[in-house]
């Protein structure tokens, strides 16, 4: 029985073994025989895990040499803590990938004492956008308008449940208070508490990735329970802010501001707002290779993410659901996407450090 | 409540014992038997193997695999809580408390063979109760909000008053260091770091397994080695698996309670998995007529935990399908792997697609009872290793626990922090501290404070409108009462009192002293910082404060208050001359963290091995070539097949070695 069992295992493991070290090709970039690990700076089971083993699956096939990725989950300190090591221990030879997100630019540009890494200086070779969606409890006495609706919790001011101001709720927490909302807040919750926190109605405000409207917002919706207030929106090719490819007909927090405060949203209000959005929704997710990576390598990668993208394991609906209706960016451009994450002026960031002090009473710690 | 979906249960049945589902099930069992087995490997491990094999593969036959693999790891993870007192988890460790010294008195067999026929009879009620629970959890969810999380976990905490040992005042003081340690880290409410020495490492807080390494494992291997031949001190018993079944049959109602305390700690949210071993331990305790055996190795010790952890699987699938809120790291590459083959968690799974709930429920049950009949089959032989002459083991053991520690974080910090929490360990084991209270305080610390924070935010004093909370809140109260009443009468036949221990109390003095300085610098620490923050940690340690001055005081006295004054060390000299000291050992296992920060674990643990098999053991050259060669290719499989990392040294700052090496 136990030696039919190992027997089963090891012949599994061989026939997967066999798989994926195929046959090298030839070219200059080989990883033929060579293991790739890719560092993902958050928990197993997180969003950016399921996403980082998704693209891994994938580029095994397509790399060429058809190397082995393995995955490492170094999380702690909202990303820090794997990319710093990241950085330490990565070397320019396309043999580690960094699993970068939110809380690794946030902590970059608030400029954390404890990040260790250059972040300007990693290569990116994929960006994934993912749009925001927030939302309310209806049981405040909101409508279906999204202008009245957040008028009204202007007035009346909810509770909010996350995991914290300096963490990827940042934009989410600016933008509510751009539109004069000042709600109250509990930190350090998962988004899977703060979620059943808000179908208990113990808080009444809340956003989510526009990825999982259809399976945990829109039942609430429907069950008149929660009404959507705003999304972030999504940047299409001219720069230009339009509603989100996932719900055109939710109008986008612009409009909303626009709409609530009589005139648009302009000056340095509008400049952080836009830089968070350039973080939090056009980069939401990235892959990068290690500082001083040679371009022949860098390369490989984005040749190989291409034909990954086009591949059947991305082309599935699961993957569909992972990634949702959003382009993914590949090399030049997930490099402009990048650049873009890295806008904020000095300027910017001392409004944003003013911001979190006197809203938030947060200090950041400083070098 | 919608009871007609149960009508799907049967064609579950029928599509897993027909289709390829059963095949992978069965591998799924036996990679989870293997992992489980194995020192240091768990079911995160093992889960982190398949998933890229799971991609693709039918949702059914993926299903199967990966509860097969989850669900056995808390049988097979028995064997070395059991056998060599090295906990696979916080959640195990309780098992150890009693299990070890059964296989210290050679009943290794019957201790396994009890803990496997309780696991089978938890894993079958906790797959029953799964499958009314799934029915009635969103109700479950709306009713259970943060304020009754909140009685929830202080109703744990009560559970305390039946684990501090024999002197209540150091039970409750190791209860509330175990509170204060976890506080280490950012706080939740204000995000500011506590007591981290500007490190990244503890940023987080100390892990968990870190703690239930260091408190439990270490501990025993020192006692073993100090003055034993073999693990096992008498011949071993027996066949043992009769008398173990037997076991289980005579407190059958013990194991169905312990079973739906498991499945309910696993169903409401708010306490963890880390948690219930511990609960259904001290529910055995309290609900058992002749309490002196438990700690010496009781049966019921096994028995209760070990049903409890298998129930609770069943549970922890609740809020992983239903919410997506994975309750251990397991379950949360369980849900990576659910997303992986397109079925998300959530409500369109449990309301649409119950035919994969009831194959899940089912592939529960059957994977249990595999698992049992093949750990049953398993335990006489492996059992029979703890006759072996133990310094020809060690090595092999303390390199396992030393590696376990290394994949909580992959981090240095993982093996300093280990042997910081190990000696402190050893001294409270020497010093008579309950080990116990102080991981029972440090797995509910952050669910204290955060759910004592959230319902202050959210409810003010109108939790206290709350009926159901209400309720909770008065059953934490008569578990109060309960553990009083207990003490008052068993207190009376704990006055043997040893002379030997009362010699010299230095030493005693000194480490009670140690406790208080690290209670004042955190203490200190948390004066730094904003309300929120340092609110919590500001109040343990105020009261664990004042539970060490009593302490001192009454060392200072020489109170004979029961188990104040109590120093292993010298009964054990009083009684034998030759034992070795406890500094002599410590130094023993600082070997190998030594030796790897030099060369790098990859090459200190296979040297270390060899050394110490030859100065420990007077072991000849070519057994213990063999041994250190047969350790390092292990070591290598391991990093191969499951992905290991082990630590680097000094040795790979300067030299670049291929993995695992380097």
């Amino acid at each position: 029985m136990i030696a039919s069992l190992f027997t089963r295992t090891a012949t599994a493991l061989g026939v997967a073994l066999a798989v994926s070290t195929g046959a090298a090709q030839a070219q200059t970039v080989d990883f033929a025989g060579k293991r790739i690990t890719m560092i993902i700076p958050y928990q197993e089971g997180s969003g950016s895990t399921i996403h980082g083993r998704l693209f891994a699956m994938a580029l095994e096939k397509s790399l060429p040499g058809n190397p082995t990725i393995v995955i490492r989950n170094i999380d702690g300190g909202g990303s820090v803590r794997g990319i710093n090591q990241f950085h330490k221990d990565a070397k320019p030879d396309g043999l580690m990938v960094g699993a970068i997100a939110t809380g690794t630019f946030f902590q970059y540009i608030l400029k954390d004492k404890a990040v260790a890494y250059p972040l300007p200086e990693f290569k990116p070779f994929l960006t994934s956008p993912f749009g925001l969606i927030a939302y309310a409890r209806t049981d405040l006495g909101l409508g279906k308008d999204p202008v009245e609706n957040v008028k009204k919790l202007i007035a009346k001011p909810p509770v909010y449940g996350g995991s914290g101001p300096t963490s990827s709720d940042l934009p989410a927490l600016v933008a509510f208070d751009l539109l004069g909302i000042r709600q109250k807040g509990v930190y350090g919750l998962s988004n899977a508490e703060s979620r059943a926190g808000f179908e208990r109605g113990e808080f009444n405000l809340k956003y989510d990735n526009a990825a999982s409207w259809a399976e945990e917002v829109k039942p609430l919706v429907d069950a008149g329970q929660a009404t959507v207030l705003f999304t972030f929106g999504f940047e299409n090719a001219e720069g230009k802010i339009v509603r989100d490819p996932m719900l055109p007909d939710v109008p986008t927090f612009l409009e909303v501001y626009e709409k609530v405060h009589g005139k648009p949203l302009t000056g340095i209000g509008y400049d952080v707002w836009k830089s968070l959005f350039n973080v939090r929704v056009m980069g939401s997710k990235m892959l990068v290779l290690p500082v001083g990576t040679p371009k022949e390598i860098v390369d490989a990668y984005t040749k190989a993410t291409e034909t990954a993208l086009k591949s059947d394991i991305l082309n599935t609906p699961q993957a569909k659901l992972v990634l949702g209706a959003y382009p993914q960016s590949v090399g030049p451009a997930s490099e402009t996407i990048f650049k873009g994450g890295l806008s904020m002026t000095p300027d910017q960031t001392a409004w944003l450090r003013n911001w979190l002090k006197e809203r938030h009473n947060v200090t950041v710690n400083l070098n | 409540m919608d009871f007609s979906i149960l009508s799907q249960a049967v064609p579950a049945l029928v599509q897993l014992l027909t289709g390829p589902h059963l095949l992978f099930l069965l591998i799924g069992v036996g990679i989870g038997m293997i992992v489980g087995i194995l020192p240091g490997i768990g079911g995160l491990a093992g889960m982190a193997m398949i998933l890229p094999f799971i991609f693709g593969m039918e949702p059914g036959p993926a299903l199967a695999m990966m509860v097969g693999l989850t669900s056995v790891t808390a049988t097979s993870d028995t064997f070395s809580s059991v056998l060599i007192g090295v906990p696979g988890g916080a959640g195990t460790a309780a098992t150890v408390l009693d299990g070890f010294p059964m296989t210290k008195r050679g009943e290794g067999a019957r201790a396994l063979s009890a803990a496997f026929a309780a696991s089978l009879v938890g894993g079958l009620i906790g797959a029953f109760v799964l499958t009314f629970a799934f029915v009635a959890a969103r109700l479950i969810l709306l009713a259970v909000g943060f304020g009754e999380q909140l009685m929830l976990v202080i109703l744990a905490l009560t559970l305390v008053g039946m684990l501090t040992g024999r002197n209540v005042a150091k039970g409750l003081a190791s209860c509330a260091l175990g509170l204060l340690i976890g506080t280490i880290g950012s706080s939740q409410a204000t995000a500011e770091y506590r007591f981290t020495f500007d490190t990244l490492y503890l940023s987080d807080g100390v892990p968990l397994v870190i703690v239930a390494l260091g408190a439990f494992a270490l501990p025993e291997i020192i006692e073993v080695m100090r003055q034993h031949y073999a693990i096992a001190q008498k011949d071993l018993v027996g066949n043992g698996w009769i008398a173990g079944i037997r076991d289980v049959i005579r407190h059958f109602g013990l194991v169905v309670r312990c079973s739906i305390l498991g499945a309910l700690t696993g169903i409401l949210p708010g306490l963890g998995g880390g948690v219930v071993g511990w609960i259904s331990y001290a529910h055995t305790v309290q609900s058992s007529k002749d309490r002196s055996q438990f700690g010496k190795g009781d049966v019921r010790g096994v028995i209760g935990p070990e049903s409890a952890n298998n129930a609770k699987d069943g549970a922890d699938l609740i809020p992983t399908l239903f919410f997506g809120i994975p309750g251990s790291g397991t379950m949360a590459l369980f849900l990576g792997g659910l997303v992986v083959i397109g079925v998300t968690p959530g409500r369109n799974l449990v309301t649409n697609q119950t035919d994969l709930i009831y194959l899940i429920i089912w592939s529960l049950a059957l994977a249990n009872v595999l698992a049992t009949g093949l750990s049953m089959a398993l335990a006489r032989p492996i059992a029979s290793l703890t006759a072996i002459r133990f310094t020809l083991i060690a090595p092999f053991i303390i390199v396992m626990i030393f590696m376990s520690a290394f994949q909580a974080k992959g981090d240095w910090g993982d093996i300093v922090a280990l042997f910081v929490v190990g000696v402190v360990g050893i001294y409270m084991k020497r010093f008579g501290w309950s080990r116990a209270a102080l991981l029972i305080g440090l797995v509910l610390s952050q669910r204290l404070e955060a759910s004592l924070y959230r319902t202050v935010q959210i409810y003010g004093f109108d939790i206290f409108l709350r009926p159901i909370a209400i309720g909770i809140l008065i059953l934490a109260v008569i578990s109060i009462l309960f553990a009083i009443k207990t003490r008052v009468r068993t207190s009376a036949d704990d006055m043997e009192l040893s002379e030997a221990s009362r010699r010299n109390v230095l030493p005693q003095m000194l480490f009670t002293g140690g406790l208080l300085v690290f209670v004042a610098a955190m203490a200190y620490d948390a004066l730094q910082l904003k309300f929120l923050a340092q609110v919590f940690p500001l109040s343990v340690a105020a009261i664990a404060g004042g539970l060490l001055v009593i302490v001192l005081v009454g060392m200072a006295r020489r109170s004979r208050s029961p188990g104040l004054l109590f120093d292993a060390d010298a009964e054990v000299s009083a009684q034998d001359g030759t034992a070795k000291g406890t500094l002599f050992l410590v130094l023993l296992l600082a070997g190998l963290p030594v030796l790897a920060a030099l060369l790098g674990f990859m090459f200190a643990a296979p040297l270390y091995t060899y050394l110490f098999l030859r100065r420990m053991a007077q072991a000849s050259v070519v057994h213990s070539i063999v041994s250190a060669v047969g350790l390092g290719a292990f070591l290598m499989a391991i990093h191969v097949i499951f992905q290991a990392e082990f630590a680097d040294g000094l040795l790979q700052e300067f030299v670049r070695l291929p993995a695992p090496f380097g």
